[in-house]
């Protein structure tokens, strides 16, 4: 089983990263399922990460503090977020399947970030659902 | 779950390593890892506890090249394997593809081995999926301890316990002088990519 | 009886410490107040301030608005404090009318603009010259967010893309300040967002009538 995403489809999401995040000054962001396979990922140019590392990590996480939620009575937490010295992490999940993670430095405020991802989820939700729905 | 990009031509599958605490998955990526540097641009991610024991996972992501056109990334992922880590065993077999079920050869651990099967199959029935139609493979390990004059399962023992129902590809192996290690990872990417093979086509 | 003694001077001696632990000085305690008003005044800011860091919600924005609206009134009398809570005002209205269209750099302004204001408003025996280098720096700052607004702006209309977000007005050098100067530019920051309001409903109109 598995499901895939063409040219059309992923030229789109990219776009709404670039012109969302990117170029409103997010370091780095990729587009990752909860299995940790990576959808897309795009960066201001600057760093190069380890990314699939990162992934696996990021949805290992992720997957980690919903369990904890869930344990604790919370059916999700709105906002997971690892704040650096220098660099700071942000996860947002899209829908059941995908998760949005953002890296930025403090030149960016959390909460103009999580407003800017909220826009690009919106986007891409309807993207990335009929996805969800017809193979997972 | 696998997923074909068909932008950039990639598909990328989850493989991961199962079987009861101290068995030789780590000790299997470890070889893989020392084995194929060349193959892998990263360094493998280990999230363990102090006394060296797998805490969250061991991840190596494996690049087997072109094949029809496609790069083939392989995420090789080990579970900790000790009982108590349960959920985190659950959160590791998301999206997963195909197993390697790593076996402890050793007589003394024949019912963890059993119990570990059986976790494996409940936790798989919590997404739905099952090994009936999973591709995934046997590993029977530490071979390499009979020489010690340790007391070791035959393969029939071993068959019986774990491997019934629709008999699967076994390998008696030995992670940490790498005897079938290859072998037995050959085999589960072969039997996960055909079992995505339409995609490719 | 010797033990009796003993047991007498043991207890005497027990209560004396007591009352030495206890001894009433002779004055009233202070009674227990609850405090309605923040003794900081610029303490709901603060929070607010804080919160939108966190997150900005139109709820945020609002109470932020509104809390400006308040210390506006109470701090008529001192210039400075005043200017400064023009620039904060005018980033909150910049806000409210772009919201995620925003200029990034204008969350970090908001917050380094309120800083400068605490740091004023808690050290009351600040100079006067210190307090104008500081409103100085945010001014400049502020003037610099113009401009990336208004780059950023030139760039979208080369494309053809929906307006970009409106500029927050200028604002004069904190040592020319004076009390007409400032009436003088809050009836331009008025203007200026009536006519910015009058624009976005102009095209908002435009748009709906085209999609029919």
């Amino acid at each position: 089983m598995s499901y895939t995403l063409d040219q059309k489809q992923l030229d789109r999401i990219e776009d709404i990263l670039k012109s969302e995040l990117i170029d409103n000054g997010v370091r780095c962001v990729f587009l990752i399922d909860m299995a940790g396979n990576i959808i897309t990922n795009l960066d201001n140019g600057e760093k190069q990460h380890d990314i699939y590392s990162l992934a696996a990590l990021a949805a290992g996480n992720f997957g980690a503090v919903s369990a904890m939620a869930k344990i604790i009575g919370e059916n999700e937490f709105s906002l997971l977020f690892h704040k650096g010295k220098k660099e700071n992490i942000h996860f947002n999940k899209i829908s059941s399947e995908f998760l949005l993670i953002t890296i930025f430095g403090n030149d960016i405020s959390l909460g103009f970030l999580r407003m800017k991802v909220a826009e690009s989820v919106e986007h891409l939700k309807g993207l990335l659902e009929p996805l969800s729905r017809e193979h997972l | 779950m696998a997923f074909v990009n068909l932008k950039n031509k990639l598909i990328q599958v989850k493989i991961v390593y199962y079987g009861p605490g101290r068995g030789g998955k780590t000790t299997n990526l470890e070889y893989i890892n020392r084995k194929f540097q060349h193959r892998i641009n990263s360094e493998m991610v280990t999230v363990k506890t102090h006394g060296d024991r797998t805490l969250f996972f061991d991840f190596l992501p494996f690049d087997v090249g072109l094949v029809n056109g496609y790069q083939i990334k392989i995420q090789l992922y080990t579970v900790p394997g000790q009982v108590k880590y349960d959920a985190t065993r659950r959160l590791v077999l998301r999206g997963v593809d195909g197993i390697v079920f790593v076996a402890d050869g050793m007589l003394v651990r024949r019912e963890t081995n059993i119990q570990s099967l059986r976790n494996l199959q409940e936790n798989l029935a919590s997404y739905k999926k099952s090994l009936r139609t999973l591709p995934w493979v046997l590993q029977y390990n530490k071979i390499d301890l009979k020489e010690q004059g340790i007391p070791m399962m035959p393969i029939e023992m071993l068959e019986q316990d774990l491997n019934q129902e629709s008999p699967r590809p076994y390998f008696p192996a030995s992670a940490l002088e790498g005897t079938n290690v290859v072998a037995t990872l050959k085999k589960i990417i072969t039997l996960t990519i055909a079992s995505i093979r339409k995609e490719l086509l | 009886m010797a033990k009796s003694s003993k047991l007498d001077t043991l207890t005497s001696e027990l209560e004396n410490r007591l009352d030495e632990l206890f001894r009433e000085d002779g004055q009233p305690g202070e009674p227990l107040q609850f405090r309605d008003a923040p003794s900081q005044p610029l303490a709901e800011l603060k929070k607010i301030v804080l919160s939108i860091d966190w997150e900005i919600t139109p709820e945020a924005v609002e109470s932020f608005l509104a809390q400006i609206r308040l210390l506006k009134e109470a701090y008529q009398a001192d210039k400075i404090v005043s200017m400064f809570l023009q620039i904060l005002g005018s980033l909150g209205q910049y806000i409210k009318s772009n919201r995620s269209k925003a200029h990034p750099s204008t969350f970090s302004l908001l917050n380094s603009v309120f800083a400068r204001l605490e740091e004023i408003t808690s050290f009351p025996k600040m100079r006067e010259l210190e307090k104008r280098k500081l409103l100085q720096m945010e001014m400049t700052a502020y003037q610099q967010l113009r401009e990336k607004i208004s780059q950023r702006r030139a760039a979208d209309e080369a494309k053809p893309v929906p307006p970009a977000p409106a500029k927050p007005p200028a604002i004069p050098a904190a040592s020319e300040v004076t009390a007409p100067m400032l009436a003088q530019a809050v009836a331009e920051l008025k203007e200026f967002f009536r006519s910015e309001m009058a624009a976005l409903r102009r095209q908002l109109k435009l748009k709906i009538d085209a999609s029919r």
